[in-house]
């Protein structure tokens, strides 16, 4: 420290200025370049494509097209089944994994036995293949013989259809998709947890606070720059529910599944439309922008986020 | 094992024992739920690796109808485990997911730490916008971007390169954001002391700030590690050279032979690829479960 | 000089892409005279130099350093260089003989190396369009016959007719030849076909009491769509009165990802086709059903949605309302033994031989409606249009097409062969009654509706019969699909 302290005097005024304002773009320059180069700019070529025209088959563009794209989309049906079922995941998935996170993490936190196995547990499911859940969660829902109507049998109770239900295949796909991904949140949480100073339960317990409003005035508010990460993070989780889809129930039956992320890929890689393929991709994007730019205010905190 | 109810009875020695047995109830209710939901969440997981332990045949034969076959090996054998490590030679899949995992870890840290702390502490003109623009990065997935994505990787001379596989999501927004709003967390106070006695900036950012975000660092390795080791999609457009392909591509192999159904190395595969980030996760935990001693901020 | 054509292609579509070849032919011959001319008759030493001329090539067909099958190019270059090879994956022991091809080729040509590209079967297609976009692809690639017309219009792959021996493009079975040209250039060597036949459990059925599918040869004389779904009923309501709650009369299609609508082409096409007739005044919507899109490929109003397809896919609904087979996607029901029917490809049978399940089965043909009707497709490797080793890239194909490579093949993976001296030449084929209707079926069966939008017509399709099994109205939902895929199709036109 002090070796520090001697060259930091050394230098003169100008160059200390100027070590002053550095260091910030210095430092954002690595994310600057790679998100540019690898997010941005196609992010950008996504924008652009959305009023081209293209060669079917070998998707280079043949001209610009103004508005026909996102014409096109907003008169398909599918389109707007689409749209509604991303904001319906969306929802689903906040309302479900949130407070599913925020309580396993408070558990988990609390040193429990048995809090290592569950721990590795929920992190198994975030780690495991996409695919080979998919496999093993069609084989649960199967609506003959699968396990979840099997335990609704012994209990009495009549069996669901699940991923054939016209209502039920949404709902499906979203709480597999809670299982896989609840534990995104929860390492969020789990990690704000730990910046939470100690003295403030200590205080709490002092004060005679139950665990509950210890939970309300001093877990809650402290973990606030967490769930502004959590949520922003599962907004883009939920929306973006891709393989489930494509190996349970390929968006059916009637649509009731499909969502932007599956309309879109179905546009660029079934029916070789690159440029209807980007407008609902711009028209997904305009959606996770206001949904996150709200969230953001309502969780807005004191000092802001 | 020293429990939070031990150090909570300590710190207020004179409450009633009721209190006690509430608490301690209230543990044991605590932990009961605790296992309920590792089950829960183990389960389907549990049951890949059951499958993992039967012939191709029985688990096909054993699946329907549900029995107590479905859920233990009656004939366990380990010839699945033999296939895959055999003739598949899924050990150098998983090496080469494991190489682009460490590559993408590595990078994320780096990237998501300095640029999560500018954005967090240090003023330059246009901050607020940039990290607008970059948060917006991160609402568009790999399939809509796919093609664009291929150029531009192809355009760099990348393609069939281990740096290929990760270096497009090596740096992610949500890392940026993660370590933003752990650095804010850190009380001001510390870093200011430091700056009085001459610390410059990157002093300040390795002695004091880093070492007060590690569980946040370690819940950013965590993810971009099962980010990185579940990807699917890029790698099999980008990787053209077997040699290199990754284990979840090799998984997805298994299970495209028409007539040729291969779920028990499938299963087995599927197992084997989990158990490196259970382990990770069991390694990390250290950073995730406060010690007696610690209180707080160091 | 002259480089004859098959002359049993004689299809429509054929004439006009003819007077492309015969100005290549005419081209060449003039080449050739007034190289002859100057000469003044001597020998022509300098005939192989014209490009991918077969006349030259196919006298030195021996000369080549290795077995190249039907190639008839020029001979291969001394230079070093590398071919790429996508293709899909197949499992170890699959892999091994195309490897050991690759060995043998390479030490006879040593300074040509294969680098192969193994991807999942359902990504090709996708990482195909992917190459195609960014202007560079491998040499070759594993396409399917499906798509010719697509390869065609899109300029994907390069016609391949000038690289082969004629008696080579005359072995291949006619429909698979067919199916693998457009607009009269050859784009892909068909390696194995795909048609769909009916296996049976022998042991569900005499548990039940209902008499099995007829073992014939003929494709004409197995069931009807009647009597198919008559006779699972039966089995059906016999098997639930004996108690038993699991087995399934029809087991779950293992195409793709399985279940109602998981391979149009293969499986539930076959329904919907079989019901229209190609010997039908061509006005009629017999006929037209029969074809499943216009005569240009580019509308399926009027062919997808006639009283005839729509007879086909109540008829495949029934089978869904009446219980005969899951509404879902079940893995593997046929060989656990829990599925009396399954419908699937020739290579199911070699894996039966091999893994001797616990139970006694046949096979019988699919359904017939007013036609037996059989959809084939095949997996052909195809030539990259842009490849700068267009002859090595074509002499690769036909190396792993020779006789040897495909009997290889063939006992390793149990596909059907798709040329008639290879089928001649295994004896099952000839004397064994499933080999024997695998040869018929092989033989009779159609391509997929010919159009350069197959693909968009193909995806756009699946997920409505997957509806129509759920129970939506057959009718409504293919007229809703045929003013869909009219609308996808619009931007071939």
């Amino acid at each position: 420290m002090p070796t520090a302290i001697r060259t930091s005097r050394k230098r003169n005024g100008r160059m200390a200025r100027l070590a002053e304002v550095l260091p910030g773009p210095a430092m954002i320059l690595p994310a600057v370049v790679a998100l540019g180069i690898f997010q941005f700019l196609p992010l950008v070529v996504a924008v652009v494509n959305s009023f081209r025209s293209f060669n079917p088959f070998n998707q280079s563009p043949t001209g610009w097209v103004g508005l026909a794209n996102y014409d096109e989309i907003f008169s398909d049906p599918g389109f707007q089944l689409a749209f509604v079922n991303t904001i319906a995941y969306i929802v689903i998935m906040l309302a479900a994994t949130i407070p599913l996170a925020l309580f396993l993490a408070v558990l988990l936190d609390q040193r429990l036995p048995g809090s290592t196995f569950a721990r590795g547990a929920i992190v198994a499911a975030l780690a495991a293949s996409e695919a080979v859940s998919a496999l093993i969660w069609n084989q649960l829902y199967d609506p003959r013989g699968g396990m979840f109507n099997a335990i609704l049998a012994a209990v009495g109770l009549p069996e669901q259809p699940f991923l054939i239900g016209d209502t039920q295949s949404l709902l499906s796909i979203a709480a597999m998709s809670v299982w896989k991904d609840v534990g995104l949140p929860m390492l969020i949480f789990l990690a704000g947890l730990q910046a939470i100073p100690r003295e403030l339960y200590e205080a709490a317990a002092l004060d005679g606070a139950g665990p509950w409003r210890t939970f309300r005035n001093v877990t809650l508010p402290l973990l606030r720059p967490s769930l502004v990460v959590a949520l922003f993070m599962m907004t883009i989780t939920a929306t973006r529910i891709f393989t489930p889809i494509l190996i349970l129930t390929q968006g059916g039956p009637n649509g009731a599944t499909s969502n932007l992320a599956y309309y879109s890929y179905r546009l660029n890689f079934e029916f070789m439309a690159p440029g209807a393929a980007s407008a609902s991709v711009v028209c997904m994007l305009l959606v996770i922008v206001v949904i996150t730019i709200a969230q953001t205010w309502l969780a807005r905190g004191p000092k802001g986020v | 094992m020293s429990t939070v109810a031990s150090a909570a009875a300590s710190a207020r020695p004179r409450r009633r024992r009721s209190a006690a047995t509430r608490l301690f109830s209230a543990r044991t209710l605590g932990t009961v739920v605790v296992i309920l939901a590792g089950i829960v969440f183990a389960f389907p997981i549990a049951l890949a690796a059951v499958y993992s332990l039967k012939a191709t045949q029985d688990i096909l034969s054993d699946q329907y109808p549900l029995s107590l076959a479905s859920f233990i090996p009656l004939r366990p054998t380990l010839e699945n485990y033999q296939t895959v490590f055999g003739p598949l030679n899924f050990q150098n899949n998983i090496l080469n997911t494991l190489i682009a995992a460490t590559g993408q870890v590595v990078m994320a840290v780096v990237c998501s730490t300095l640029a999560g702390y500018a954005f967090a502490r240090l003023r330059f003109p246009g901050r607020d916008v940039i990290f607008s623009l970059l948060l917006l990065a991160s609402f568009v997935s790999v399939e809509a971007i796919l093609v664009p994505l291929y150029s531009i990787t192809q355009w760099l001379g990348l393609t069939s390169t281990y740096v290929a596989l990760f270096l497009p999501f090596a740096c992610n927004p949500f890392g940026i954001y993660l370590m933003r709003q752990s650095f804010r967390e850190i009380p001001v106070e510390l870093e200011e002391a430091a700056r009085l006695d001459g610390a410059n900036v990157w002093r300040i950012l390795f002695s004091i700030a880093i070492p007060n975000v590690l569980p946040a660092l370690a819940t950013l390795v965590l993810i971009q590690f099962i980010w990185a080791w579940n990807a699917y999609l890029w790698p099999v457009v980008i990787m053209q050279d077997p040699g290199k392909q990754i284990a979840q591509v090799a998984l997805a192999n298994m299970k495209s032979f028409p007539n040729f159904p291969m779920d028990g190395p499938l299963f087995a595969g599927a197992t084997v690829i989990t158990i490196p980030l259970v382990i990770m996760a069991i390694f990390l935990q250290k950073y995730y479960v406060r010690g007696l001693s610690s209180s707080g901020m160091k | 000089m002259s480089r004859p054509t098959r002359t049993d292609d004689a299809s429509a579509g054929l004439t006009a892409a003819n007077s492309g070849m015969n100005r290549r032919r005419f081209l060449a011959g003039t080449a050739a005279l007034a190289a002859g001319g100057m000469l003044m008759g001597r020998p022509l030493p300098a005939a192989a130099q014209e490009a991918p001329a077969k006349g030259a090539a196919a006298r030195a067909a021996s000369s080549y350093k290795l077995d190249l099958g039907g190639y008839a190019g020029p001979e291969l270059t001394s230079q070093p260089i590398t071919l790429k090879f996508m293709r899909q994956e197949f499992p170890p022991h699959v892999n091994a003989v195309l490897e050991e091809a690759y060995k043998e080729f390479s030490a006879a040509y040593p300074n040509i190396t294969i680098q192969e590209e193994k991807v999942p079967y359902g990504d090709l297609q996708k990482k195909m369009q992917i190459y195609v976009g960014s202007g560079a692809a491998p040499d070759v690639m594993m396409g399917r016959t499906d798509f010719i017309e697509a390869y065609h219009a899109g300029n994907i792959a390069l016609p391949l007719q000038d690289y082969f021996l004629d008696e080579f493009l005359h072995d291949i079975l006619d429909n698979q030849f067919k199916a693998a040209s457009a607009k009269g250039n050859f784009y892909g060597a068909p390696w194995e076909t795909y048609f769909t036949m009916m296996y049976f459990n022998r042991d569900i059925f005499k548990k039940a009491g209902v008499p099995t599918p007829p073992e014939v040869t003929d494709v004409n004389a197995g069931w009807t769509a009647e009597e198919f779904i008559a006779a699972l009923d039966e089995l059906t309501q016999k098997l639930r009165a004996q108690g038993d709650s699991t087995t399934w009369a029809l087991s779950a299609a293992t195409h793709g990802n399985g279940g109602p609508g998981a391979n149009y082409t293969q499986v539930e096409s076959l329904w919907v086709r079989s019901q229209g007739d190609p010997n039908a005044d061509k006005g009629s919507s017999a006929y037209k059903t029969f074809l499943g899109v216009s005569e240009d490929g580019l509308q399926a109003t009027g062919y997808l949605d006639t009283p005839e397809a729509v007879k086909g896919m109540a008829n495949y609904q029934q089978l869904f309302t009446k219980k005969l087979a899951p509404p879902t996607a079940v893995p593997n029901q046929f060989v656990s033994g829990v599925g009396a029917i399954h419908f699937t490809g020739l290579n199911q049978a070699s894996r039966l031989f091999q893994q001797k399940p616990a139970f006694e089965w046949g096979a019988s043909p699919f359904p017939r409606g007013r036609i037996a009707f059989n959809c084939n497709s095949s997996d052909c490797p195809i030539v990259w249009s842009k490849t700068p080793y267009p002859a090595e890239a074509a002499a690769l194909v036909a190396y792993l097409c020779n006789d040897a490579n495909r009997i290889r093949f063939y006992k390793t993976w149990g596909s059907m062969p798709v040329r008639k001296s290879l089928i001649a030449a295994i004896p099952e084929f000839g004397n064994q009654q499933l080999f024997q209707l695998s040869a018929a079926a092989a033989a009779s069966g159609q391509g997929a509706p010919r159009s350069v939008g197959w693909f968009d017509y193909f995806n756009a399709i699946n997920p409505v019969v997957r509806d129509i099994a759920l129970g939506g109205d057959p009718e409504s939902q293919l007229k809703q699909a045929a003013t869909r895929i009219d609308g996808l199709l619009r931007k071939y036109r």
